[in-house]
């Protein structure tokens, strides 16, 4: 498939990104998900749908974006906009309060700082509290989507498996049907899907591909399609690429015009490898996102991600 | 070699690579053991969860605690090996020189909790690369350990690992859940420890109770040697001879993410030798020229000249999107300098190479250096 018609064929599909009311953001680190689940909600809010965009316990992705401290509760972040970043020690209580039988106990588990040490420190303790915000926010239907900018790769894997290892640990119990029905709640493959983001280069790409293949296995969701970020910013045609093949022939080396005819093609190539392989793995729909050069500030960021975005929505 | 990397390479014996995910950590981290191969040292590089073509490129194809040699030119005087970390094999090990029993030890095998713990404690790959590091140190064949520290959400839980992972066997949670072989029925009934269990009976099963149980029961003295590890971590990253990379990239945001991470750092007292920006779009570093308009060359055929002309704004574009991105990426740089201080930061141009084969990441170390 060369270049121009995998451009094609993403152009022809569009992103269904708001028919679902929940979405997970991932990819492997530093791809730009959090921009990309920020951009969405914008655009979501655009069309007049009252959104929700969260992380779960992340170091303040989101609040470095909006430039404003975001925490447990959901606050306003633009009109139509909440955002928050859910917070493991805030939510236990209310996480407690869903499978304990009485408030006194719960009052001493909490106040009990050997078992609080406890909580701390088990494993997935704090995945179930943040999953359990989540569903709580899910389930309050006040939002018509919700975005959820989960962890990175491995990370994200995990995370959506948490309830599902709950289950097989504890097997029966309140704690393991509180597992089974949050499961069923936010993950959901009729309510819930994934949207996974790349950039064109081969390490990105190939974990973009393995992470794909695990959440096939890993959970009943749907992938919506993949975001190829920062690519090519200027689209060439077949044409257009064997006269820059020429320009590299003829140009005087170190010139300025082969430097950036160089670049520009090997631009193209990067993206249209990249398009490529992940259409062929992965059988998913991929939309570019050009590469934002030069915004000033986060603000330019959001706005120029929506707007490319918007492009591919229905 | 560059005055950053020689500073922090020289005297060095651990040398720890931080920083957030997708900035080209563990590429730099084997970059950095390239280089210190070229100036003869014998170097390990730890790295944890790869993509798997990085792995490839070190020579790495599975899982393994046995460093693997990566093949680099006959040039150069040192040696690299590289192992991709496997948290769940360390843990197994560390468990069996623990607890000596072969009966306890295949009952902890098949322990729902103990198998819980290996695959999902929070901080086990962290913990498991401090216990691997501490056997590659007094390794003979290595004098120098690089450890690629995994993209956590912050920078400190790699440092705490040990010590969470101690407080979770501490003496006060595992006497909670054991089996209290003191003091009359009665009494037991009474006592928190009892109405603990009852709790955890309740919400969570009997089954997952009697796992907890015996996980406690049998790894309860793995705290004493959890203490000892936190203790001895916190003396090697305190060390002249540990240093501190941080590596990032010349974007607002992760410049951020990089000021913070140095706080972080400092605040332990563990300061940085480098910050190595990587991926600096490659007109931040070259002096500014007034752009001239783009001539076609004279081999273009008179037909070619109006593609040409459509083609030579897309170039035009390209080049003034690069430049002006060029100043913003600067002003990063300038202000990463203005708190750092000259001295730390090494500035390393985007490559037009694919780091998956070792070549490429030799050409990375080039640049380094």
């Amino acid at each position: 498939m060369t270049e121009a018609a995998a451009a094609t064929l993403a152009r022809d599909r569009t992103l269904n990104l708001f028919a679902k009311p929940m979405t997970y953001v991932t990819g492997k680190g530093g791809v730009g998900k959090t921009t990309i689940a920020a951009a969405m909600a914008l655009l979501a809010a655009d069309q007049r749908r009252r959104v929700l965009v969260c992380e779960l316990g992340s170091d303040g992705h989101l609040a470095r974006l909006f430039g404003r401290t975001i925490d447990h509760e959901p606050t306003s972040v633009s009109p139509f906009v909440d955002a928050a970043n859910f917070s493991a020690e805030e939510g236990l209580v209310a996480t407690l309060t869903s499978v304990l039988p009485v408030e006194r106990i719960i009052r001493a588990v909490v106040q009990n700082r050997v078992l609080q040490m406890f909580m701390e420190t088990a494993p997935s303790v704090r995945e179930a509290v943040l999953l359990d915000a989540l569903g709580r926010h899910f389930q309050a239907k006040k939002y018509d989507n919700i975005i959820v900018d989960l962890p990175a790769s491995g990370h994200a894997v995990t995370m959506l498996g948490v309830p599902q290892m709950i289950m097989k640990l504890m097997r029966r119990g309140p704690v393991a049907k509180k597992a089974e029905a949050l499961e069923a709640e936010i993950f959901d493959p009729a309510r819930a899907q994934i949207l996974l983001v790349a950039l064109p280069e081969a390490l990105p790409v190939q974990e973009t591909i393995e992470l794909s293949q695990k959440l096939v296995a890993a959970t009943r969701m749907g992938q919506v399609g993949i975001v190829l970020n920062s690519s090519a910013p200027h689209l060439v045609d077949k044409k257009e690429q064997a006269l820059l093949d020429k320009i590299k022939q003829e140009a005087a080396q170190g010139s300025e015009l082969r430097r950036h005819a160089l670049h520009l093609l090997q631009a193209a190539e990067r993206d249209e490898k990249a398009l490529r392989e992940l259409a062929q793995a992965t059988g998913l729909p991929v939309f570019r996102l050009p590469r934002i050069e030069d915004a000033n500030g986060f603000q330019d960021i959001l706005g120029i991600a929506k707007a490319a975005l918007a492009s591919y929505v229905a | 070699m560059n005055e950053v990397i020689d500073q922090t390479l020289r005297g060095a014996e651990l040398v720890v690579c931080c920083g957030a995910g997708g900035v080209g950590k563990t590429s730099s981290a084997a970059a950095l053991g390239m280089t210190a191969a070229s100036y003869g040292r014998k170097v390990v590089v730890i790295t944890i969860d790869p993509a798997r073509r990085l792995a490839q490129a070190l020579g790495l194809t599975a899982l393994g605690n046995d460093p693997v040699q990566v093949a680099l030119p006959e040039t150069v005087p040192g040696s690299v090996h590289a192992l991709m970390l496997d948290p769940k094999a360390t843990f197994d090990g560390m468990v069996a020189r623990t607890i000596k029993q072969e009966t306890l030890q295949r009952a902890l095998q098949g322990n729902h909790v103990y198998k819980l713990l290996t695959n999902a404690f929070h901080g086990m790959q962290e913990y498991m690369a401090v216990e691997r590091l501490f056997a590659l140190l007094e390794d003979k064949r290595f004098d120098l350990v690089v450890l690629d520290t995994p993209p956590t959400t912050n920078v400190l839980q790699f440092f705490d690992a040990p010590e969470r992972l101690a407080r979770f066997f501490d003496r006060r949670i595992v006497r909670w859940f054991l089996p209290s072989g003191e003091g009359s029925r009665l009494k037991r009934l009474l006592s928190g420890q009892s109405a603990a269990m009852l709790l955890i009976q309740k919400v969570a099963g009997e089954d997952f109770a009697r796992d907890l149980q015996e996980f406690f029961g049998t790894m309860g003295g793995l705290a004493d040697a959890l203490s000892q590890r936190a203790a001895a971590l916190g003396g090697l990253l305190a060390r002249n001879s540990t240093r501190y990379v941080v590596v990032t990239g010349p974007e607002e945001s992760r410049i951020d993410e990089t000021l913070a991470m140095v706080e972080l750092l400092k605040r332990r007292a563990y300061r940085p030798s480098a910050v190595i920006v990587n991926r600096v779009t490659p007109e931040t570093m070259a002096p500014e020229i007034a752009p001239a308009a783009f001539t076609a060359p004279a081999a273009l055929l008179a037909e070619e000249h109006s593609l040409f002309s459509m083609l030579a704004q897309k170039l035009d574009a390209q080049r003034s999107a690069l430049l002006r991105r060029a100043n913003l990426e600067r002003a990063q740089i300038d202000r990463l300098r203005a708190r750092l201080g000259e001295t730390l930061v090494r500035v390393v141009p985007r490559l037009d190479v694919e780091l998956d084969s070792a070549n490429g990441i030799f050409v990375l170390a080039r640049a380094l250096a």
